[in-house]
């Protein structure tokens, strides 16, 4: 098990950090889900990998709970000054600071932050999403959708690309 | 607005989903349709797409930043309880001793009188030798006072005593023990439920082969408390506020 899970480690992490927008609070949600997953015994009837992203992130909305309020919108990065060079994502991005992007992510509302990183970094399909969080799919669409245009919003991206707006 | 006051909503979803293929057919064709005769569409849809692609983007920083030790020494220290075969022991220089610390764990029964033996990550331990899980016997964390003893499922834990660490989390001081084995552990509680910190294995004499000086075995955990401790251990009153405080997680 140590070893598919070190296998999975990078994806998780992945997660983890779309969750939480912080290096540190990614770590350390990390570390509870590793430590959760090796001392706990997983359902017999699940896959290491998808138990593993439930752990994770049931962990995290317990954390938003014990929060009560989610911090408000920081600007400062944990990744300072480092911007977005992918290839071929660069006329988008133009430049945009990883740190915008986790800003505007942490704005969002959290049941839509959550659906966008089910969805887009951990890759699971709607119907997945929908059985994970218990809730209908066309609620899985739409705050997906809303999700979507909220951070296209907050990041500007229409004044980027012309004259379009979001609604 | 930009010409599109006609987009609704349920356009976003509809444009949003196009691009995770998670269509029915004759919705795909019908958005693909739209887009073919307006380019204001297209437009949002490239919105969303770059959106997307930056929330994706987003997670894969974190790729640069190396993993904390704390992390990876998880895997060497934690229990595998799937595989059930890795007992987590930790093993440690001495590098003196915080005579208070020390004098309270002596104090509070981690003298062993017999041999002791600490073993890095032993596998395949004998089958009557593996201790249970944390899971197992958290709860008994935030109920049983130190100085007392709670058996369960043929093995007894005996809280030694408690301290806050350097992050002022609740941390514990216990021994598991059966007839066959003896763990001395400390274990934190955090936000996400008690996380083992330490577990150093103390077997009876019995095994010769496995002897070790007396005094390793304090020394290990002496070493690991100063390090941890961020003051004086708790009173027994200070300890069941917090064990009262804590309540079951999760």
């Amino acid at each position: 098990m140590k070893e598919q899970l070190l296998a999975l480690l990078p994806a998780l992490r992945r997660f983890a950090y779309s969750l939480s927008g912080s290096v540190h609070d990614a770590d350390d949600l990390l570390q509870g889900t590793v430590e959760r997953l090796l001392s706990r015994s997983m359902p017999e009837d699940a896959s290491l990998d998808k138990w593993a992203y439930t752990v994770c992130r049931n962990l995290w909305i317990d954390e938003c709970r014990s929060r009560k309020v989610r911090s408000p919108v920081s600007w400062e990065p944990d990744l300072h000054d480092q911007v977005l060079t992918t290839e071929g994502e660069k006329d988008m991005l133009l430049k945009i600071e990883v740190a915008q992007v986790n800003a505007a992510m942490r704005q969002l509302p959290e049941d839509q932050h959550l659906v966008l990183s089910m969805v887009a970094v951990q890759g699971l399909s709607y119907k997945e999403t929908a059985e994970a969080l218990q809730i209908p799919l066309g609620t899985v669409m739409s705050r997906l959708a809303r999700a979507r245009t909220r951070l296209a919003e907050l990041l500007q991206l229409g004044s980027m690309n012309g004259a379009l707006e979001i609604q | 607005m930009s010409g599109r006051d006609d987009i609704t909503a349920l356009d976003d979803t509809l444009l949003s989903a196009y691009l995770d293929n998670e269509l029915e057919d004759a919705e795909r064709l019908a958005v693909e349709t739209a887009l073919a005769s307006d380019p204001a569409l297209c437009q949002r849809l490239e919105l969303l797409r770059q959106a997307n692609e930056l929330a994706k983007l987003q997670a894969q920083e974190i790729d640069s930043v190396p993993l904390p030790k704390s992390l990876t020494n998880l895997f060497e220290t934690a229990q595998d309880n799937a595989g059930a075969k890795v007992i987590p022991f930790v093993q440690r220089a001495w590098n003196g001793l915080n005579q208070q610390s020390r004098n309270l764990a002596l104090a509070a029964g981690l003298v062993l009188t017999v041999g002791l033996l600490v073993v890095l990550q032993q596998e395949n331990p004998e089958p009557g030798s593996l201790q249970p899980t944390l899971a197992t016997y958290e709860d008994l964390l935030d109920s049983v006072s130190s100085g007392s003893q709670m058996t369960r499922n043929g093995y007894a834990l005996r809280p030694q005593f408690s301290f806050l660490d350097m992050d002022q989390s609740f941390c514990r001081v216990f021994r598991l023990e059966t007839n066959d084995w003896s763990t001395d552990n400390i274990a934190c509680r955090s936000l996400s439920g008690w996380q083992l910190r330490d577990s150093v294995e103390a077997l009876p004499l019995q095994n010769p082969d496995n002897f070790m000086p007396a005094g390793s075995h304090t020394a290990l955990l002496d070493e690991l408390l100063d390090a941890m401790m961020s003051g004086s251990p708790l009173t027994l009153e200070q300890e069941g506020q917090l064990m009262l405080e804590g309540g079951p997680q999760q």
